[in-house]
């Protein structure tokens, strides 16, 4: 059963349409790369998959069940969101901020004192936080911050996790910890939705790739038939050199602007 | 950031402090009634006692369950606003709430309206206090930063403020002009059982709403969205948060006036004690706003006896500087 | 115009004292205002500055206002202050519907074309100041503090009016009204009374109500705390005094939280033992055969009391 399944999904902001009729799944095992230009509708597209943004129409269902069916809390114990925004308003310790994950949870079966704490402590672990444990969450690197705020959705122990750039702003070395530990999820059965701007780190970790392009899915799936130098200049207006190795997986290399690019559109 | 102290140590602490300027507050006046005889007039009064018991259970009484009333719903209220709206600054009187609740009592009060229906001054400060928090709302938006809610607060203040003035001003009672001090600073003095009896259920039910928010208020420490993939339903957020603070800040305004920086100092000085969390925030500012009016009531009691200072200037000579502090310290951090 | 040197000598002596210009030229500033200034102030001065018997009057306090209406001839008073007509500041309040009321600000007062203004000691003092500095004449009438200064100021008032018949019999009947009181209060146990005001205001030693109150042989328990003057009574003292009649003031018809303290709980419990009776504030604020009027009521009210608990001389 799909963890995420979208069908036909129109959503409009300000009386603008920014969704126009998208349908997309994500099963357990895969990571599903969210990739297309700034403005393409990719947040409001994750936004809305569940349900955080009002829809003109679409069907959504998670886990077979459909998204209105469900309570708040039992949504949010089938799907994690991690926003693009690292927002910490409070200095409060690492620890209890990645605790936060716990709070759908509470009156649960699984939201006992035991559960929670140890779902903390391997949160922690796969994002490799925990000797942060104690250290205000306001006063971290850039680095330090995505990682925590990553382990708190861990935390959430929900089947399906919906990541909005989380690779932004990390270095080289914090981007590929980041993609090996979605792959380690992915791996144990759980479903990633992740959006990125990094071609070549979405080509080497996803299993799927969706093009979204003005509020259109261009092209679903494995990321070397989607990734096409046609579809990269249509989407981005940009000419890339794409090479495919053995060992490496794919490369996209970005070069320069298409001549008949209008930065307007 | 751990807690310095252990979070129950700290809430008894703090319940410790209240109870002894509670108590404080009963022995305090300048009729030296001694502690044995007051206690005991408040209790079970001797045959000869009957002045002591009116002093005790109709002046002092009243007195003190208002100042520590007052001060848990300013100080609650404070928390909260600052954990729903992730502002440091938020607080009843800088965004203009006691202001516009106390222009609701005065309208209810001068034009005789409480004359006839005692409800109508908690009932009207009520609804002063819910029209400036939606307006501030309303005006910095829902992810309003802190210029905006300020900025706000102080429209709504200043409005707040000219209105009361200009009623007061207004009424054919000659006295009625001398009471702004009243309605923009706050007093305790010669407060009632009957006071506390219009206001003291407002406040409780406004205390229960705002208790609601506690495990919302966690969520929204890492903003909207994410708060709002963790369950938490945003808009009853908004709605305990808009309630709350109207029933319990609209109730104490309506018969203490207009206090302010309560709920500005008190939240910000317990939060390194509670470890940041808004929701532990809650109890400890309740508690800390109660002792922190208990002794500013105290302290105008003993510093003026026989002056009626009012309690916003203590409240102000506290907080004003503190304010400075703090946008010193943002601008530090800013730097 | 007599003025101009004058007021040079003080722009000369103001750029010596130090003192603001602009208070030196607050003659100017107010003949200004004046409109028809030269005109004016010139007829105003031509006039003699002590006519025998003044024509035209006007009051500015409300204590000068009740004497004046008491004493002057008909037309002879021009206009009364605001407050003259106010029950809750003046005994004479539908008496002074009979005359037209002045604002007390100077030009309102100038154009009245006075030949005599009657002001309280401390009431309108700006206004008073350059009335004289125009060469209005002006009598000031000192805050009466005892019952005494109804029967001098009449006397006062009568001279100033040139109405002296008029003022002493009014004189002798308050003398002997106040003689037979003290006569009907001999003997009798003084009754512990206080005095409540709007804002937990009361009247020490040294006050009309005061003297009020000890010529109706009431105790002021004020006085026994030893509050001076008009001086704030918080309501736990006023309460442990235990005062057997109580005294308030007549109410204004809107609300004030300063005339709320009068229906405080507190206030209510006194109430159960000592009758509260309310006084007509206007009646200790001037001493006018009124205020002889409330002694004798109060001095009934206390006997009464008195008379109701069997209390004997202590």
């Amino acid at each position: 059963m799909s963890l995420l399944q979208v069908r036909d999904l129109h959503v409009a902001l300000a009386k603008q349409t920014v969704i126009g009729g998208v349908s997309l799944s994500v099963e357990p095992g895969e990571i599903v790369g969210l990739i297309g230009p700034n403005g393409a509708g990719k947040t409001t597209l994750m936004k809305a998959a569940q349900g955080l943004l009002p829809r003109q129409s679409g069907i959504i269902t998670l886990g077979g069940d459909e998204l209105e069916q469900l309570a708040p809390a039992d949504r949010a114990r089938r799907l994690a969101w991690l926003p693009q925004e690292r927002e910490i308003a409070w200095p409060i310790a690492v620890g209890r901020l990645v605790g936060l994950g716990r709070l759908p949870h509470h009156g649960s079966a699984k939201g006992g004192r035991q559960s929670n704490r140890r779902a903390v402590a391997r949160a922690m672990q796969q994002a490799n936080v925990a000797h942060l444990a104690g250290r205000p969450a306001t006063a971290l690197s850039g680095g330090e911050r995505a990682r925590v705020l990553l382990a708190r959705a861990l935390a959430q122990e929900a089947p399906l996790l919906l990541a909005d750039e989380p690779a932004a702003g990390l270095d080289p070395g914090h981007q590929i910890d980041l993609m090996q530990t979605l792959r380690t999820l992915a791996d144990a059965g759980n479903g990633v939705l992740v959006s990125m701007h990094d071609l070549g780190l979405a080509a080497r970790w996803c299993n799927r790739l969706l093009l979204l392009e003005r509020g259109q899915i261009l092209a679903d799936g494995p990321p070397a038939a989607v990734l096409t130098t046609t579809r990269i200049r249509t989407a981005y207006g940009v000419e890339a050199v794409i090479q495919a190795d053995e060992a490496a997986g794919l490369t996209i290399t970005p070069l320069h602007r298409t001549s008949r690019h209008n930065p307007n559109l | 950031m751990s807690e310095p102290v252990p979070y129950p140590l700290l809430l008894a602490i703090l319940a410790t402090v209240v109870a002894i300027l509670f108590a404080a507050s009963l022995l305090t006046g300048v009729s030296g009634i001694g502690v044995v005889d007051g206690i005991s007039a408040l209790f079970y009064p001797a045959p000869g006692q009957d002045a002591v018991a009116l002093v005790m259970r109709e002046i002092r009484l009243p007195r003190a369950i208002l100042g520590l009333a007052t001060g848990l719903s300013l100080g609650l209220a404070g928390a909260v606003l600052q954990g729903y709206l992730r502002n440091p600054l938020a607080e009843p009187g800088l965004i203009g709430v006691s202001g516009a609740a106390s222009f609701g009592a005065v309208l209810a009060f001068y034009t005789g309206l409480a004359g006839w229906v005692p409800l109508a001054l908690p009932a009207m400060a009520l609804a002063g206090a819910l029209i400036a928090v939606l307006l501030v709302f309303a005006i910095a938006g829902p992810k309003g930063g802190s210029l905006r809610v300020i900025l706000a607060g102080i429209a709504v203040s200043s409005l707040a403020g000219a209105l009361v003035s200009l009623t007061l001003n207004l009424s054919p009672n000659p006295f009625a002009a001398y009471e702004i001090m009243f309605w923009l600073l706050g007093s305790l003095a010669d407060r009632s059982m009957d006071h506390v009896a219009i206001a003291a259920p407002f406040m409780v039910a406004g205390w229960g709403l705002l208790a609601l928010t506690a495990r919302s208020l966690d969520a929204l420490t890492l903003g909207e969205d994410a708060a709002a993939s963790l369950g938490v339903h945003l808009g009853r957020v908004r709605l305990l948060t808009v309630v709350g603070t109207a029933l319990a800040v609209g109730a104490a305004t309506a018969v203490a006036g207009a206090i302010g920086f309560v709920g500005l100092v008190v939240p910000h000085l317990l939060r390194p004690l509670v470890g940041a969390q808004p929701s532990k925030l809650l109890p400890a500012s309740a508690l800390g706003g109660a002792a922190l009016l208990l002794a500013a009531d105290l302290t105008v009691r003993l510093a003026a006896p026989d002056r009626d200072l009012k309690l916003g200037v203590i409240t102000a000579l506290i907080g004003a500087p503190f304010f400075v502090w703090l946008v010193l310290s943002d601008r530090r951090a800013a730097e | 115009m007599r003025h101009r040197p004058k007021i040079i000598g003080r722009l000369i002596r103001s750029l010596f004292s130090g003192r603001g210009l602009w208070s030196a030229l607050r003659p100017w500033r107010a003949i200004a205002r004046l409109g028809a200034a030269g005109a004016v102030a010139a007829a105003v001065l031509a006039l003699p500055c002590f006519a025998a018997v003044p024509a035209r009057v006007v009051s500015l306090n409300v204590c000068t206002d009740q004497l004046a209406m008491l004493i002057a001839a008909p037309g002879q008073l021009v206009a009364v202050s605001h407050l003259a007509r106010e029950p809750q500041s003046s005994a004479m309040a539908a008496e002074a519907t009979a005359f037209s009321v002045t604002s007390g600000a100077a030009e309102d007062v100038f154009r009245l074309k006075p030949d005599l203004v009657l002001a309280g000691a401390y009431t309108t003092p700006v206004t008073v100041r350059l009335l004289e500095q125009l060469g209005v004449r002006v009598e000031r009438f000192a805050s009466a503090t005892s019952i005494d200064a109804i029967a001098s100021d009449l006397r006062r008032m009568g001279r100033v009016l040139g109405r002296e018949a008029t003022a002493e019999a009014l004189a002798g009947a308050v003398s002997a009204r106040l003689e037979r009181l003290a006569a009907a209060i001999a003997g009798s146990p003084p009754v512990r009374a206080i005095f409540l005001d709007a804002n937990s205001y009361t009247a020490g030693a040294g006050t009309l109500m005061d003297s009020l109150m000890a010529a109706a042989g009431l105790r002021n328990i004020a006085a026994d705390l030893r509050l001076t003057d008009t001086a704030r009574l918080p309501l736990e003292r006023l309460v442990l005094g235990k005062p057997q009649v109580l005294l308030v003031p007549v109410r204004y018809g809107q609300p004030s939280q300063g005339e709320a303290v009068l229906d405080h709980p507190a206030v209510h419990g006194l109430i159960g033992h000592p009758p509260a009776v309310a006084v007509n504030g206007a009646a200790a604020v001037c001493a006018t055969p009124a205020t002889v009027a409330t002694a004798e009521h109060l001095a009934a009210v206390g006997r009464a009391y008195a008379k109701g608990q069997g209390m004997t001389d202590e």
